[in-house]
């Protein structure tokens, strides 16, 4: 007996015997997005130099929208880069969870410690979320279909204490469907932490956990 | 055209319980080579993915008669049913040149599919 799609995580179990605490890491790294939007960013602005350049060569003044269009549109992505570009400069979380293997209906410990200027956010929640997402493929084209089936705020507090270093219990639901993982579909558990911060970029960092399927001892048989 | 049937009506099983099905044959109708599978798939607006758990194959028939093939399930995938996709399982047979048949069964550990919320917004 074996699975057929063995790369993917369709029957999350336990890696090891082992349990104990786990470090979690962020879905997508700060400076990666930043550095991604950056170079887009960039990339689109100098194309639509380039375009202005060909369209005043060809003195074809209607022309002047497309260049022009694109421009503002690059002025936009260069925006949202450079409010990513800030936000690598907050706060920065190092989130723990008390246990490794986690079971639907499992209580667990999530507990965070900010390195930074921590004092600068001024409100901090906490969101345990479950979101499922499925994508269609035809050709190159990918339609991805995603929304949120669980979605509590387990921790909210504007305490600068509670804030720069804190822990929270939370339990999983008892029905709560386990991690999935194909290539195409996907059942994501994840811990949002959301900070705000006065006249800089909120802090949003997204961290993804793995709920186990349950072992053998745990499941009834009727 | 041989018959298979579970060893539950229900056909709703917990992950990890063993699963019976029997395979039935008439004398007109021996089966050369017959072959089982048991897969989960998912369903719905996405591209479909599948993986297949066990498989069993036959190769000798006596004339007229049935034969059984257990096999436990395993953890999951479990059972369930979302906004956008499904995760389903089913035994498939196929005997011969005949097309597969698919027939479906619920793993879960409440035996019956896991129903996920179809949209929850942020309770600010």
């Amino acid at each position: 007996m074996s699975w057929a799609t063995a790369t993917y995580d369709p029957c999350p179990i336990e890696d090891s015997e082992m349990d104990g605490p786990l470090i979690l890491k962020p879905q997508v790294g700060r400076v990666v997005v930043a550095i991604l939007l950056l170079l887009f960013g960039f990339l689109f602005t100098a194309f639509s130099f380039v375009m202005f350049y060909f369209v005043m060569l060809s003195k074809f003044w209607l022309g002047l929208i497309c260049p022009f269009s694109f421009l503002l549109f690059s002025l936009a992505i260069d925006i949202i880069a450079f409010k990513h570009l800030l936000k690598c400069f907050n706060p920065k979380p190092t989130v723990v969870l008390s246990q490794r293997n986690l079971y639907p209906g499992a209580e667990l410990e999530i507990s965070w410690m900010f390195q930074g200027q921590t004092r600068r956010i001024h409100q901090l929640q906490v969101r345990l979320i479950g979101r499922e997402s499925t994508s269609f493929q035809v050709g190159t084209d990918t339609k991805r279909f995603e929304s949120n089936f669980y979605d509590q705020k387990i921790f909210d507090s504007e305490d600068p204490e509670e804030i720069a270093k804190g822990f929270v219990v939370v339990q999983l639901p008892s029905d709560a469907m386990h991690s999935f993982k194909t290539k195409y579909s996907e059942i994501l558990w994840l811990v949002q932490l959301t900070g705000k911060i006065k006249a800089w970029p909120d802090l949003d960092d997204i961290y993804p956990i793995r709920i186990l399927t349950l072992p053998k001892e745990e499941l009834a048989h009727g | 055209m041989v018959e298979v049937s579970f060893d539950r009506h229900g056909l709703d099983y917990c992950p990890m319980e063993s699963v019976c099905v029997t395979v039935e044959w008439s004398s007109e109708n021996i089966p050369k080579k017959l072959q089982l599978e048991v897969l989960w798939q998912t369903e719905g607006k996405g591209t479909s993915d599948d993986g297949v758990f066990a498989i069993e194959e036959w190769t000798d028939f006596p004339n007229a008669g049935k034969r059984q093939w257990s096999f436990q399930l395993p953890r999951g995938p479990e059972s369930m049913e979302g906004k956008h996709f499904r995760i389903q399982w089913y035994l498939s047979c196929k005997a011969d040149r005949e097309d597969k048949r698919y027939f479906p069964f619920v793993v879960s550990r409440t035996r019956s599919p896991i129903q996920l919320a179809r949209d929850v917004s942020q309770d600010k």
